[in-house]
């Protein structure tokens, strides 16, 4: 999981209804009007597909839908409004902040609008939902955040692919650096209490014990509860570690690492996270507070590849901000489809792009290279990221590449 | 005894600040329930309307002590006017109970969470500390927010306020006789109309300003109104209705639970504060300061 | 205008009551400048609810109050009050919560100046002013009485309601009411009293007014109706 917030709170639905039929019509109007035109006009050479869109236009995890929004329009419109030589008409339907609102949304994707795949997809939850869904209706769901390891792990199926990451890896990568840093001292681990941060964990000190690094002690703070880090700050600070490292995101990314550094933790002890904690619009609000914490993540906008040059450009030019790994990974989404309905000829069913997304080969992202693992999962590369400033806000600035 | 002081110095004094700052938002909460018998829901909006209205005028980045204030007129204006407004429109609904006017409370809760979503956006944001308040200070050698001091200052400053104006100003006798006997105060000349809205108004600019203040510590975002409302009800139920010492002891009661409590039994940080609730409850009833006839009486209007 | 010559209060064809009931049904009152009218009647007849409409707490049905020519009918008490009426209750009502200097100060009319005082309400009654701090509910019967009637001064009244002042209290205390009303009257006060004890009744009033089941059965000259045992043995069941 990406920026997990808090879940499970009071909220109106009917104003966020409304607003995300806004934003799904307005999407719909912008990407697909033409294509209905096209596909409904009976030109006869000009084929149309639908493509399904589920990510969350309410709710805490709304801002994640937007970033994703943003990288799957941006990819369609450079190609013309088509993937694989085919216009195609986007439907979007709202995840919500669980499966209670993501499942029928996706079986209204899938039996109403027929369309032949699915991308998008932030929690989880929603994802390991709708697995059984998708298999059986034989349409493929490619993942563009949902991080669970199950999902490409004991529940990987055919018609499951994703573009973004596992929970244990960009941690997993981070540990022999993090052991290699602190040379011998302990490090805290503290992360919320809930699947994706016990994964990244998890993922964490197994490579970091095994390359020598010692844990000081660990401890998993309330899920979506916590507001108030300092007692644990206080707790870390006399347990005589020498660094922290930790998992959160979203809004408690954002109070963790204001107080780190208000309580004076951050000129003591070294904070180093998965890239989560200082992504998108979590990093805007932590501002100062966030110099100089290094992170783990698949991207940084200032990598150094001709994709990236390309991509970085058009994502500033047109929405006015930094491109995030979830942008990335939803641009990649659009990418792999891309080249799997090219490799189909005439009529396209989900199960033959299914099959073609087996075929992709090596997808030229921003992030780097990358190709699917046998269970649908990106075999990418990790980077070490510092928080520096860049013009008036902060940026994620890569310091090199995490050795796997 | 003295080490344990020492190694728990910090986290007392932040459940000190944190009290204090949910002191703002309880006493307002309480003197609208126990003074004018209205469950006001949208409260928890209202508080994140101040927080929001701090991340607009003062930012991320950070702000002059002047922008700040600033920041506080303006919630303070819009806590005046929401106040007012809902008053006159609970006012209607007072012969049909409680549950209608909490309900409707409820939806304008709703609906300014919404709005203020519309308006910007479902992101997280932080309130820097206004300048000369940011960074830390050294209290008896260990390292300290100075904003959290400044909260702290604030918020005792407020409570003595609002104690002097409801327990020895004439407006507070007049506030107080209200909810004695409402007739026999319009008896003797006063429009008690403006009484309740005077103390709705009040009660909202203390939660809008309670934002303000607490921007810098626990920035802007959706779903804090619900948290804070959460807080603010414990708070009124274990200090028992309408009264501004009970607010001010149980709000500081709660700030070290989440404080202190979470420090020293880590284990139950999700299970104290609704504990300490139901053991209040059960050892005395009508709360810290409430005595059985105060609480009884707005039940029974209901 | 008829106002200055028409007496103080004018209620005519008054009928209230609540939720539809019919408890004050037609009532034509006057009191003149200076005057005291004394309502006698027994239990449930009516009496506090004619106060009440009166102040306005009751909403009339139908008819008109007025007080020197001004309709108050349908008015909200607070306006009526400063249109010149005082009330002191049955049941006295004091501020319970509240010190007696409280009782007095809310009842102040800021922006107002007249003729009544703390300081002067202090001095009519003197045994106010040595519990200045107590709580209104640590007051003795007649202490509270005689806030009441303090705190309804404090409004500059022309008009004050006495609903059963002596109600309740002991002999000592019935007469230190007595007097202080004696003395409100020489200042020009008019009073509107209803009072069981007809010895009190009969020691105040010039006009006796005997109320039935909502309505005026009876009005006379004090010194009338004290001649005629046998009214008051048949509105009144007293000898
Ligand atoms: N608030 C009320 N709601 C409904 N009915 C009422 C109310 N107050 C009085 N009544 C009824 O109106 C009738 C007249 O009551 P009211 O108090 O005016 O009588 P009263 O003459 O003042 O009696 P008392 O000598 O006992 O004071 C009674 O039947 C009483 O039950
Ligand atoms: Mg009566």
């Amino acid at each position: 999981m990406g920026r997990q917030m808090r879940v499970g709170r009071l909220r109106p639905r009917w104003i966020l209804a409304l607003a995300g039929l806004a934003a799904a019509t307005m999407t719909v109007a912008a990407c697909g009007g033409s294509a209905v035109r096209g596909g409904g006009g009976g030109g006869g050479d000009q084929e149309t597909v639908k493509l399904g869109v589920l990510l969350p236009l309410s709710g805490v995890y709304a801002p994640l839908g937007e970033d994703m929004q943003q990288g799957l329009r941006l990819y369609i419109d450079e190609h013309g409004g088509k993937l694989g030589g085919r216009r195609v008409e986007l439907v979007t339907a709202d995840e919500g902040e669980g499966p209670q609102t993501a499942v029928p949304a996706a079986k209204k994707l899938i039996q109403q609008d027929r369309v032949v795949a699915v991308t998008g997809v932030v929690s989880s939850a929603v994802a390991l939902g709708v697995r059984d869904l998708f298999t059986e209706s034989k349409i493929p769901l490619v993942i563009s955040n949902a991080g669970a390891d199950e999902i490409t792990g004991e529940a990987s199926s055919d018609y499951l692919w994703r573009t973004s990451f596992a929970n244990t890896e960009p941690n997993a990568a981070f540990g022999p650096y993090v052991a290699d840093q602190v040379k011998g001292g302990g490090v805290y681990v503290i992360a919320a209490d809930y699947a994706a941060g016990k994964e990244a964990m998890g993922g964490f000190k197994e490579t970091f014990e095994a390359a020598g690094g010692k844990v000081a002690d660990e401890r998993y703070t309330p899920f979506g509860e916590t507001q108030d880090f300092q007692p644990y700050l206080n707790a870390i600070q006399r347990s005589g570690a020498e660094a922290v490292y930790c998992f959160y995101a979203g809004a408690e990314a954002v109070a963790f690492v204001k107080q780190y550094e208000e309580f004076g933790l951050a000129d003591e002890l070294p904070l180093y996270s998965a890239g989560f904690l200082t992504e998108g619009g979590a990093l805007d609000a932590q501002g100062d507070a966030a110099l100089g914490i290094r992170t783990s993540l698949n991207y940084a906008p200032d990598l150094d590849n001709p994709a990236n040059e390309r991509f970085r450009a058009a994502y500033q030019n047109r929405f006015e901000e930094e491109p995030t790994t979830y942008a990335v990974a939803s641009y990649d989404a659009a990418a792999v489809l891309d080249q799997a309905l090219t490799s189909i000829d005439g009529d396209v069913t989900g199960e033959q792009i299914a099959a073609a997304l087996g075929e992709v080969g090596e997808v030229d992202s921003p992030r780097g290279t990358w190709r699917f693992s046998e269970t649908h999962n990106p075999v990418q590369k990790y980077y070490l990221r510092e928080v520096r400033k860049q013009g008036a806000g902060f940026t994620n600035a890569t310091v090199r590449e995490l050795e796997g | 005894m003295i080490a344990w002081l020492d190694a728990n110095l910090v986290s007392i004094l932040n459940g000190v600040a944190f009290g204090l700052l949910l002191f703002t938002l309880a006493v307002g909460l309480s003197l609208i329930f126990g003074m004018m018998d209205v469950l006001n829901l949208s409260h928890g909006a209202l508080y994140l309307v101040g927080a929001y209205a701090a991340y607009r005028v003062v930012g991320e980045a950070g702000g002059s002590l002047g922008a700040f204030l600033l920041a506080l007129g303006v919630a303070g204006v819009l806590g005046l006017a929401a106040g007012a407004l809902l008053a006159g429109i609970t006012q209607p609904l007072a012969r049909r109970g409680h549950l209608h006017q909490a309900l409707l409370t409820l939806g304008v809760a709703l609906v300014v969470a919404d709005l203020l979503s519309a308006l910007f956006g479902d992101e997280v944001h932080s309130v820097a500390a206004p300048a000369g308040l940011r960074g830390s200070v050294r209290v008896l050698g260990h390292g300290y927010p100075a904003y959290r001091l400044f909260v702290i200052g604030v918020g005792l400053v407020l409570a003595a306020l609002v104690y002097l104006l409801v327990e020895r100003s004439r407006a507070g006798a007049v506030i107080r006789a209200t909810v004695a006997d409402r007739d026999m105060v319009q008896a003797i000349g006063v429009d008690t109309r403006k009484v309740l809205v005077g103390v709705f108004a009040f009660g909202t600019l203390l939660a809008t300003c309670g934002g303000v203040l607490g921007g810098p510590i626990l920035g802007a975002q959706p779903g804090l109104d619900d948290t804070v409302l959460i807080l603010g009800l414990v708070i009124v139920v274990i200090g028992g209705l309408g009264s501004v010492k009970g607010a001010f002891f149980g709000a500081l009661l709660i700030g070290q639970i989440q404080v202190l409590g979470v420090t020293l039994l880590p284990e139950y940080a999700s299970f104290l504060l609704f504990g300490t609730m139901a053991l209040i409850l059960t050892l005395r009833p009508a709360g810290l300061a409430g005595t059985a006839a105060r609480t009884a009486a707005p039940g029974s209007s209901g | 205008m008829s106002a200055a010559t028409g007496p103080l209060l004018e209620a005519r064809g008054l009928r209230s009551g609540y939720r539809g009931s019919m408890v004050v049904d037609g009532i034509d009152l006057d009191v003149g400048e200076g005057g005291l009218v004394a309502i006698l009647g027994r239990n449930g007849v009516g009496k506090t609810t004619l106060i009440s409409t009166i102040m306005g707490l009751v909403r009339p049905y139908s008819g008109s109050v007025r007080l020197a020519g001004r309709e108050l009918a349908g008015a909200r008490p607070d306006a009526i009050a400063r249109a010149g009426v005082g009330l002191v209750p049955q049941g006295r009502r004091v501020f319970a919560p509240l010190s007696v200097e409280e009782n007095l100060r809310i009842a102040v009319r800021r922006g107002r100046a007249g003729r009544w005082t703390v300081e002067r309400v202090y001095e009519l009654l003197p045994q106010l002013a040595e519990r200045r701090s107590h709580r209104g509910d640590q007051l003795s019967g007649g202490e509270q009485q005689m806030l009441a009637i303090g705190r309804a001064l404090l409004g500059n009244p022309r008009l004050l309601l006495l609903d059963e002042p002596s109600d309740g209290l002991a002999p000592a205390a019935v007469r230190g009411v007595e007097q202080v009303i004696t003395g409100l009257r020489a200042e020009g006060l008019a009073v509107l009293l209803v009072e069981q004890n007809l010895r009190v009744a009969f020691a105040l009033a010039d006009e006796i007014v005997v109320m039935q089941k909502g309505r005026i059965v009876h009005r006379s000259g004090t010194t009338e109706f004290r001649r005629s045992p046998d009214i008051a043995r048949r509105f009144l069941g007293v000898a």
